[in-house]
């Protein structure tokens, strides 16, 4: 295993939500667990990818490990320093080592704001102050990200998708960073489009060295892109290891499920055996006691009910489960 | 085997004022009865204001129906009929599911009240005759609870059980045909199995003909008999499903299948195809995907393609079929 750039431990996210009913006008708080007790190690230069549906916390999970957010409880290390702890300088540092790519290409860009200026935006604000130089820096990242640099000067309606999502690469690029949380990056676009950018992320992982913290739903790129995968569930991580054996052998049943409900395209695994899930994910704000998996889970026993399962360390993988497949 | 819907030579173009863009440009395809059809693409091919030009809900005035476009349906052609016609075959003899729960669910209307709507205006059943039929099909799409439900507000429901709802609207009035678009898009992999896997069992109970909407070639796989690929306004591959993605002939299709990552395997380069889709009000001279093809040669960039039938039920639009034939 490469060396290890960033370490989570312990951590959570708790929001708390104000009810207030309609009718009687009682308030009452609830705790909202969007992450309750991650664990993750992510690699020097490698893909790390979080999977997971809907609710499950992943994306509170990828701005927590940038300090988006503050959280409710454990530590991040980056490069051997808690990034929480840090201030002025040193946390300026820190923003300018760690970027992120968003999902919705639409609506991450200032629509009233030139490309040259998204792009050259975070180099102004770490001292780029001199434009000459800024807007060479701009063309260069434009033509990495597969830009023409003669279209500094549109505005992000004048482009597609795929190219709109290039400039988020361009912008997240600037500032030579080691980690880039891409937040499911690629899920807006057309499979073709999507193709495009994947194999992009990947030149330029092994051109500039970079680490990836990759969050998507979609486990076929998923497997494509990453050298490590985390599943969640319910704001906790069910299983983690290297996407072949988590692939093939999966031991949580959640990752079984998962795994069976992607549609292959290929007609002739039509009639594969699959076990198809039932229900809906619970809400966060009282999730079920013990497992937190365990109302779907055919398996489900009265132990699942009452103890919460550990993570269980195997080589390169591990797994939170009492019966594991 | 009966033909449920025949479409023929169908144009839906838009004027804008930069020219006209011929969203959906000469289109042809038959639905055929207890078959489910995908028509697959990427965003902006046409696929959807297909089934909306069927539908009679293209926006207008700005959408126009070109004259001879024909859409057959129980020996009426669908694009001449009036409004207060095709509003008696829409939610009754066609039936819709849209991508979206949410928005195509009235938020101000029970469950209840939404469901038994299409029994009331089309059948004029009763109340109470409209309630037992509706709890029924709640029970079909298996929805726990279905009397409870039934008074629901959409807002109470999870967007797998919206979609569910949306199911058995559709199938309420036993339609003979459904078009499903991108019903399982907006869902997480779980719930949009769920869904599948119930829409292809309420299909083969009613023998209806589904016409199935996606951009998810691995839905197309899973679920679909002939798959139709479409493409910047047009259909470029037609075939039986097991024989498109066995032995896709069209460039387009075979790009398609070759930039899919897979779950079921390890895929060490994934192939792009170059380029992006022209503008439809610009387009260029001959085939529409000449400047994205790799096998382009003089020819498709200046005279549009023929439509080739390969093999039986096989049809490409393209000029390569052709091309091998000449140098044999």
């Amino acid at each position: 295993m490469s060396e290890l750039l960033m370490t989570a431990s312990s951590l959570k996210k708790y929001y708390e939500v104000k009810v207030q009913s309609v009718f009687s006008g009682g308030k009452s708080k609830e705790v909202v667990k969007a992450v309750d007790g991650v664990d993750i190690e992510i690699g020097k230069g490698e893909t790390v990818a979080l999977v997971g549906e809907s609710g499950c916390g992943k994306s509170t999970l990828g701005r927590l490990l940038i300090n988006l957010i503050s959280p409710t409880d454990g530590d991040v290390v980056f490069k051997g320093e808690s990034i929480y702890g840090l201030r002025g300088k040193h946390d300026k540092a820190f923003r300018k080592d760690a970027s992120i790519i968003f999902q919705d290409p639409y609506a991450s860009l200032n629509p009233r704001m030139k490309v040259k200026d998204l792009i050259g935006e975070p180099l102004l604000t770490h001292g780029m102050t001199n434009a000459k130089e800024r807007y060479e820096k701009v063309s260069e990242l434009m033509k990495i990200s597969g830009l023409k640099p003669e279209y500094a000067n549109r505005y992000p309606h004048q482009f597609s998708g795929g190219q709109r999502q290039r400039i988020g690469i361009a912008r997240a690029l600037a500032l030579n960073p080691s980690l880039i949380v891409c937040d499911e990056a690629v899920s807006a676009l057309d499979v073709s489009i999507q193709a495009q950018i994947l194999n992009l992320l990947k030149s330029l992982q092994k051109d500039y060295d970079l680490t990836y913290l990759f969050i998507s739903h979609d486990l076929s790129v998923v497997r494509y892109i990453s050298d490590k995968v985390y599943v969640m569930y319910l704001g906790k991580i069910v299983e983690y290891g290297d996407p072949k054996s988590l692939y093939t052998d999966p031991k949580h049943p959640y990752t079984k499920f998962l795994l069976d409900a992607v549609p292959i395209p290929d007609p002739s695994q039509r009639n594969r055996e699959k076990m198809i899930l039932e229900g809906d994910i619970p809400s966060a704000i009282n999730p079920p006691s013990g497992c937190r998996f365990r109302t779907r889970c055919p398996f489900a026993t009265d132990k699942c009910k009452q103890e919460i399962p550990e993570i269980i360390q195997m080589e390169h993988r591990g797994y939170a489960c009492h019966y594991p497949l | 085997m009966s033909d449920v819907l025949v479409i023929n030579h169908l144009k839906t173009y838009f004027k804008t004022k930069h020219g006209m863009n011929p969203a959906v440009d000469d289109i042809s395809l038959r639905l055929q009865m207890g078959k489910i059809t995908a028509l697959v693409g990427e965003s902006g091919s046409g696929k959807s204001m297909t089934a909306m030009s069927i539908l009679g809900l293209i926006p207008k005035p700005s959408g126009v129906i070109m004259p001879g476009s024909e859409i057959l349906f129980e020996g009426k052609d669908l694009t001449t009929l009036k409004e207060r016609e095709i509003a008696k075959i829409r939610g009754n003899k066609i039936a819709m599911i849209f991508q979206e729960p949410m928005t195509s669910l009235n938020p101000v209307y029970t469950i209840g009240k939404q469901l038994t709507e299409p029994l009331r205006v089309h059948q004029k059943l009763s109340k109470q005759e409209a309630k037992k039929i509706a709890i029924s099909y709640l029970e079909k799409v298996r929805i726990p609870d279905p009397e409870k439900r039934f008074n629901n507000y959409p807002h109470q429901l999870s967007g797998g059980l919206r979609q569910r709802v949306m199911i058995a609207m559709a199938m309420i009035c036993e339609p003979k045909l459904i078009i499903a678009d991108e019903p399982t898009t907006a869902l997480d992999v779980t719930i949009q199995a769920q869904i599948l896997s119930l829409l292809c069992g309420v299909q083969k109970d009613l023998d209806t003909a589904i016409l199935f909407i996606t951009h998810d070639l691995g839905v197309v796989a899973e679920i679909s008999d002939t798959v139709c690929v479409m493409y910047a306004g047009q259909i470029v591959e037609q075939a039986d499903v097991k024989t498109l993605f066995d032995k896709p002939m069209h460039p387009y299709t075979k790009g398609l299948l070759k930039s899919l990552p897979r779950v079921d395997d390890d895929v060490t380069e994934l192939y792009s195809i170059k380029g992006m889709v022209p503008n439809l009000i610009h387009l260029p001279k001959g085939c529409r995907f000449a400047s994205r093809c790799p096998e382009a040669t003089a020819i498709c960039h200046q005279e549009i393609p023929p439509r080739e039938m390969v093999s039986r039920d096989h049809e490409v639009f393209c000029w390569l079929p052709r091309k091998e034939v000449s140098n044999v």
